[in-house]
């Protein structure tokens, strides 16, 4: 595969036509930079792309965002729509760390003052928030409280243990989808579920406090609470080991049940029929981790309110404490899109991408209904983040989807080489970023040249129409597992 | 020869093994896991303790992907080291064996969430066993 594969279709907007494949049934369409696209192509996560193609009954065409890096199957980054009617469920178009998402709060709190307390704010976080690999939950449920949790989401965090009500509004899907058979879920699942809920974890998962740096979109940010010169909290982590065993579980099931049937060029692209059986647990139990990392990440945002209330001696309403929005960046939903000129459900597989629904979409928040649905992209440690918000152009090409991170280029190792000797830390700490990790191993992992330059990914999102910028943020405090 | 190397793909690591027969693929898969989590292989003798492990699968690399899946919660969750086998019965689908644990002889270097078939074939050339095991971490 070469860059003269691909048709220029607009800016930042590629297509590499099904002829150019037998096996594919449809188009690749790639939002991307020349640049990223020849990255892509070295990576073969466009393959990828090309495999998503070939699979049977495919809407529209296999999308990949500016974030495209290689996956298990299906590329970070990928998205894939089937009908939800005889249409198929493929885990791999998921990813193991279901409903991975990520939450945004703005505050009210001067820049200046923030920087007064970041050393005993980042102690405090790493003190109160489980991360990284030595660490437990805080919460002891018993089975009756764990079900209702990924039976009910965020909605059972705010009736049963903190957090406020009008919050849910501003969580996607507000934080719950339809569980109702706890018998699925493989016993395993459960005991790794119980022992992780409310922790971070470890990898390039993170907390953040950050400084609203620069307003690209005054009306969109006022709109979404964000004012350049105040600070904002943001958090990176998903369904833990509950969701990891659950894509487990169920990629065996198909695997067994459906792979010596079905022509698939990688066996983490197993599927199965929406209307399975098999197809309905998995769809079952995607939504209990999807409801688990809802109910994850809320619980973090609690400790890190009560956090900042004990240190700032104020109410959380005082702080100007809010949640922006949480957004899911793996995970497959039921939504209505436009295929020609007829509606139709379909559900929308995106793995490592974020949804990006447009103004008078009636599936976002009303009180950003005339603006469009928040898109946050984070960079990677040291990196700025941005947010965006969704175009009716992403709806009409993305299925409303948008990229959701920078996307790693280079491999662990080759990192941990890259960063040397150099004290990630201290260099770091030298650009005003204060690093608090247990561990300084994950960090060189994670440091900035590992992944594509976030400005690169955001521009190429915007100049494809389908995100536009509002904000960027850049760290302040760095919490990592 | 090495009997396994760690290596990295993009975003996650993987282990490169060797056999001569499908006792030494499995040991020498959990020897190239403790060496990549902490950084120490070989069997300790001072393991007291073992879990019972069996599984029958329909191939080869389903009952790999099973060994290491077991090995990984039990770090992970029960916070041990599987410092060996005692491998009663092993074949292409079927794996009969003792895991030897110890408690953590350090913390993990990283966390291992899920081990993944991602192009992962098992192959016989000349007499020897090799597969590619892919981590997501």
């Amino acid at each position: 595969m070469e860059t003269a594969d691909f048709e220029k279709i607009g800016p930042h907007h590629w297509r590499l036509p099904r002829k150019k494949f037998p096996s594919m049934k449809t188009d690749g369409d790639i939002f991307a930079s020349q640049a990223i696209l020849a990255a892509a192509i070295a990576d073969e996560s466009l393959e990828q792309v090309v495999n998503v193609a070939s699979l049977p009954g495919i809407a529209g065409n296999s999308l990949a965002m500016a974030d495209i890096h290689h996956g298990y199957g299906f590329c970070i980054g990928g998205v894939a729509a089937f009908p939800a009617e005889g249409g198929i469920v493929l885990p791999g178009g998921v990813g193991y760390d279901i409903n991975c998402g990520v939450r945004l709060l703005s505050t009210a709190i001067p820049i200046a003052d923030l920087l007064e307390n970041a050393e005993s704010l980042g102690y405090a976080i790493l003190k109160r928030v489980p991360t990284g690999l030595n660490s437990k939950s805080n919460y002891n449920l018993e089975r009756r409280q764990f079900l209702r949790i990924i039976e009910n989401g965020a909605e059972e965090i705010v009736r049963n243990y903190a957090g406020a009500k009008e919050d849910l509004a501003y969580i996607e899907s507000e934080g719950k989808l339809e569980f109702s058979r706890p018998e699925i879920i493989s016993p395993r699942a459960y005991e790794r579920g119980y022992s992780q809920l409310g922790s971070l974890g470890s990898g390039n998962h993170f907390i953040e406090i950050q400084a609203v740096e620069k307003v690209f979109d005054p009306e969109a940010a006022e709109r979404f609470g964000i004012a350049a010169g105040t600070a904002a909290l943001m958090i990176h982590t998903g369904s833990r080991g509950f969701g990891h065993q659950i894509a487990t579980d169920h990629i065996e099931i198909l695997r067994r049940k459906n792979l010596s049937r079905i022509k698939v060029s990688d066996p983490q692209l197993v599927y199965a029929g929406i209307d399975s059986e098999e197809g309905k647990n998995y769809l079952q139990a995607l939504n209990a981790a999807s409801n688990f990392a809802w109910a994850n990440r809320h619980l973090i945002t609690e400790d890190l309110i009560a956090i900042f209330e004990r240190i700032f001696h104020s109410s959380r309403k005082n702080l100007g404490m809010r949640l922006v929005y949480d957004q899911a960046h793996n995970i497959a939903k039921f939504e209505n899109h436009r295929l020609g000129s007829q509606e139709t459900r379909l559900l929308v597989h995106r793995k490592g991408a974020t949804r990006a629904f447009p103004p008078f979409h009636p599936d976002i928040p009303v009180a950003y209904r005339t603006i469009g649905q928040p898109v946050i992209i984070p960079g990677s440690i040291g990196a700025p983040s941005y947010l965006l918000r969704g175009t009716a152009k992403a709806l009409d090409l993305t299925f409303g989807s948008s990229a959701h991170g920078a996307g790693r280029r280079l491999s662990r190792h080759q990192a941990i080489r890259c960063a040397g000797e150099t004290n990630v830390r201290e260099k770091l700490k030298e650009k005003g970023i204060l690093v608090f990790s247990l561990f300084s191993r994950g960090l060189k992992e994670e440091i900035p040249e590992a992944y594509k330059p976030i400005d690169e990914v955001v521009e190429s999102t915007e100049e494809a129409g389908i995100s536009r910028r509002v904000a960027r943020m850049t760290p302040l405090v760095v919490v990592k597992g | 020869m090495k009997t396994f190397e760690v290596f990295s793909t993009t975003a996650d690591v993987g282990i490169r093994i060797r056999g001569r027969d499908y006792s030494e693929l499995y040991l020498n898969a959990v020897e190239g896991l403790n060496e990549l989590l902490f950084g120490q292989s070989g069997a300790d003798p001072g393991a007291t303790e073992s879990h019972r492990f069996e599984y029958l699968g329909d191939s080869c690399e389903n009952v790999l992907v099973n060994l290491l899946g077991e090995i990984a919660f039990r770090v992970y969750e029960k916070r041990q080291m599987v410092c060996g086998l005692r491998i009663g019965e092993a074949d292409r689908f079927h794996l009969k064996t003792e895991l030897l644990v110890i408690p953590w002889p350090r913390i993990p270097r990283l966390e291992i969430k899920s081990v993944t078939y991602h192009r992962l074939k098992i192959v016989e050339t000349e007499g020897m066993l090799t597969a590619e095991i892919v981590l997501d971490i």
